[in-house]
């Protein structure tokens, strides 16, 4: 018989794991790091001196620029007031500041739009120095289209010469819109590549392939990069296979002679190695890929990892090409995991697991800086972004409230990620960044927004 | 007698973790460890195809395996449907079976977190459409492995292959030419039931099956 003793230690094993397994399920609360100050701007309404652009349509452009201050993750606009309208109307602001007035308003900088003969000039006043600093004659069409482009190069501008950095304000996002569903003749199942501005205006759809087109990537995320190419994953031939498209051409091209399904590709950001999931083994592996300059594929697609009776998916390159994340259960359930990129050795690495708190990790992203990656992760059952930190090697959750938020991808300032949320009766795209925790949806209407991903340009 | 009290207690325990997960994203983690089995000369077999011939692609080498364990892993067709030669027109023309077939090709369900089949009833189906390929050896099929609503999107785009691909294997464990089974993965993307039930997400935990005759 089996001692006493013996039963005692094996409940006290059992108790051990099973507490060990309910830390698991525990709520976990991260506080944002949400400490930066966000400098305070006035923007004034874009003002006309001639009746060429109607009011409405420089109302669009206002809100253009407005929501790419508002929104830029190091200033906030402050609330229009018409008398500080009326003072920037009346005054010759250049010869006239009157800073005290805009330091009782809690305005750091003040940015005043005139308009005339079709070209826009914006000044922007220092409230504490006093300086001034003035964009001129910047060109307007009256398309629409083309002259929000122009107010998001004017909003980056502004962000560099107030806060030294890169905006992204003139970026775009890539992402896939599936049909709406329930048809009079039926289900409709198809989906096409669309692109947006990263205010989600401007939107425009890139494939017509009247097939099923979804996870879209740029095949180069270099800034200096002339090259608009991005790959994609298409149904067209029954089975997903990757497909490689411009932003000007409605159809794309295979470009792997691989057996079987093509799944989740993803670009290093030199453009050079293309990693992919496939099942050309009989199992959902990661795949590597070299890529030439051109864009032709080099070589034959390597095998990088596999596990038995395991699911990989979702990989992601680290800035330098060296490393990839990539989803795996082969412990049990969905984490992320490390793996350095080699194109020679063909062992099987050993990965290094990073997402430790939650259950459920998914579509993880690694931010262009290097020192992020953000992913998906069901918390208490709603699927949340989380950021992982790879300095300080912890966990954060970034976002709360309803929704499963999905597909995070990082804009090139490591500052913004662009994710879907997806309730039972709808997915659209929302923006996020680090200083400002409230997601802002993009997207609206009809069709699954997901899957986004973002560009340079 | 006392490894067989601790071998009942961790079952019982293993079982309970199992439990505590209700998502489709976890399909067939659970079972993962009841399959483990020596490599058979059939899995060597299976080893030395997808090694031994001119592949496509750079392998793994999987050698680590053999003092793990394996699973049935087995290679797609290298043909690819719908490519110039291949002989086969692209898998978006294989069609459903019509009606004096679609009693033998009718689809198979999984369990919430599986992708094993454990119902005699579907592994009967599996058993007749294995005899009606046998018996057809002109006959294609695609092996369309399918996820309820629950599971990540994107996870489950790599997850549904992993129930095409045990279906798969389980017809070529019952004789059919593995070269006339292709898998497609549609993870949660394509839902034959638009609810958001319990019984919604059971009919979308499938593999569907299409047919192509070749000529």
């Amino acid at each position: 018989m089996l001692s006493r003793f013996a039963i005692l230690k094996f409940l006290g094993l059992l108790l051990l794991i099973g507490a060990v397994g309910l830390q698991a399920e525990e709520e976990i609360r991260v506080e944002l790091a949400t400490q930066t100050q966000l400098s305070s701007l006035y923007l004034s309404n874009i003002e006309a001196q001639d009746p060429f652009f109607s009011k409405e349509y420089l109302k669009s452009l206002h809100k253009t620029i407005y929501f790419d201050l508002q929104h830029s993750g190091y200033s906030k606009v402050l609330e229009k007031d018409e008398n500080l309208e009326n003072i920037l109307l009346q005054s010759q602001i250049h010869t006239s500041f009157q800073a005290e007035k805009w330091r009782k308003v809690g305005a750091v900088f003040v940015l005043k739009a005139l308009v005339k003969e079709q070209k826009l000039d914006l000044f922007i006043f220092n409230v504490k120095t006093g300086s001034l600093k003035q964009f001129e004659g910047i060109p307007l069409t009256g398309d629409l289209p083309s002259d929000r482009v122009q107010m998001h190069k004017l909003a980056d501008a502004v962000i560099k010469t107030i806060f030294g950095v890169e905006g992204i304000a003139h970026s775009h996002i890539l992402f896939s819109v599936q049909a709406p569903q329930g048809d009079a003749q039926g289900r409709l199942w198809r989906s096409e590549i669309w692109q947006c501005d990263w205010d989600g205006d401007n939107q425009k759809q890139l494939t017509f392939e009247q097939s099923y087109s979804i996870t879209p990537t740029f095949l180069s995320l270099d800034p200096k990069s002339e090259s608009e190419k991005y790959l994609y994953v298409s149904y067209k031939s029954g089975q997903p296979k990757i497909y490689l498209s411009t932003l000007k051409s409605r159809m794309g091209k295979p470009i792997l002679e691989l057996r079987g399904n093509q799944l989740l590709p993803a670009v290093s950001k030199q453009g050079n190695l293309l990693a992919f999931i496939s099942d050309a083994a009989g199992r959902p592996d990661l795949f590597i890929q070299q890529i030439e300059g051109n864009g032709q594929m080099m070589g034959k697609p390597k095998q990088l990892f596999s596990f038995p009776r395991a699911t990989q998916a979702s990989p992601t390159f680290s800035p330098d090409g060296s490393k990839i994340a990539f989803v795996s259960d082969k412990d049990g359930t969905p984490r992320i995991y490390i793996l350095p990129v080699s194109l020679e050795q063909n062992k099987r690495a050993q990965p290094l697991l990073i997402t430790k708190y939650n259950r459920e990790n998914t579509c993880p992203n690694w931010s262009p800086d290097g020192k992020k990656i953000a992913y998906s992760a069901k918390t208490n059952d709603v699927r949340q972004i989380w950021i992982y930190d790879l300095v300080t090697e912890e966990e954060r959750q970034l976002t709360t409230g309803p929704g499963n938020k999905e597909n995070p991808c990082w804009a090139a300032n490591s500052l913004h990620l662009v994710f879907n949320s997806t309730d039972p009766d709808s997915s659209e795209l929302y923006l996020v960044n680090l200083n400002q925790p409230e997601a802002v949806k993009i997207t609206q209407g009809a069709g699954k927004k997901h899957y986004p991903t973002w560009g340079t340009r | 007698m006392k490894l067989r009290v601790y071998t009942l207690l961790t079952v019982l325990l293993l079982g309970l973790v199992g439990c505590s997960h209700h998502s489709d994203s976890l399909a067939g983690h659970r079972t993962s460890w009841r399959h483990k089995k020596k490599p058979t000369a059939k899995d060597n077999d299976l080893f030395a195809r997808r090694y031994g011939g001119d592949e496509e692609f750079i392998p793994l080498d999987e050698g680590d395996l053999h003092i793990r364990f394996v699973d049935s892993a087995i290679p797609q067709p290298k043909i690819i449907p719908g490519a110039p030669g291949s002989g086969l027109p692209s898998l978006d023309l294989f069609k459903k079976a019509l009606a004096d077939l679609a009693h033998i090709f009718q689809n198979v369900y999984f369990n919430t977190d599986e992708y094993v089949v454990r119902s005699p009833e579907y592994m009967q189906i599996i058993d007749r459409i294995a005899g009606y390929l046998q018996k057809h050896p002109n006959t294609f099929i695609s092996v369309n492995g399918h996820c309820d609503e629950r599971g990540s999107e994107a996870y489950n785009l790599a997850l549904g292959t992993r129930r095409s691909n045990y279906i798969r294997s389980l017809l070529v464990e019952r004789g059919v030419d593995p070269d006339h089974i292709h898998s497609v993965s549609y993870g949660k993307e394509q839902p034959s039931d638009f609810g958001h039930s319990p019984s919604a997400w059971a009919h979308n935990r499938r593999v569907e099956f299409k047919l192509y005759e070749k000529e």
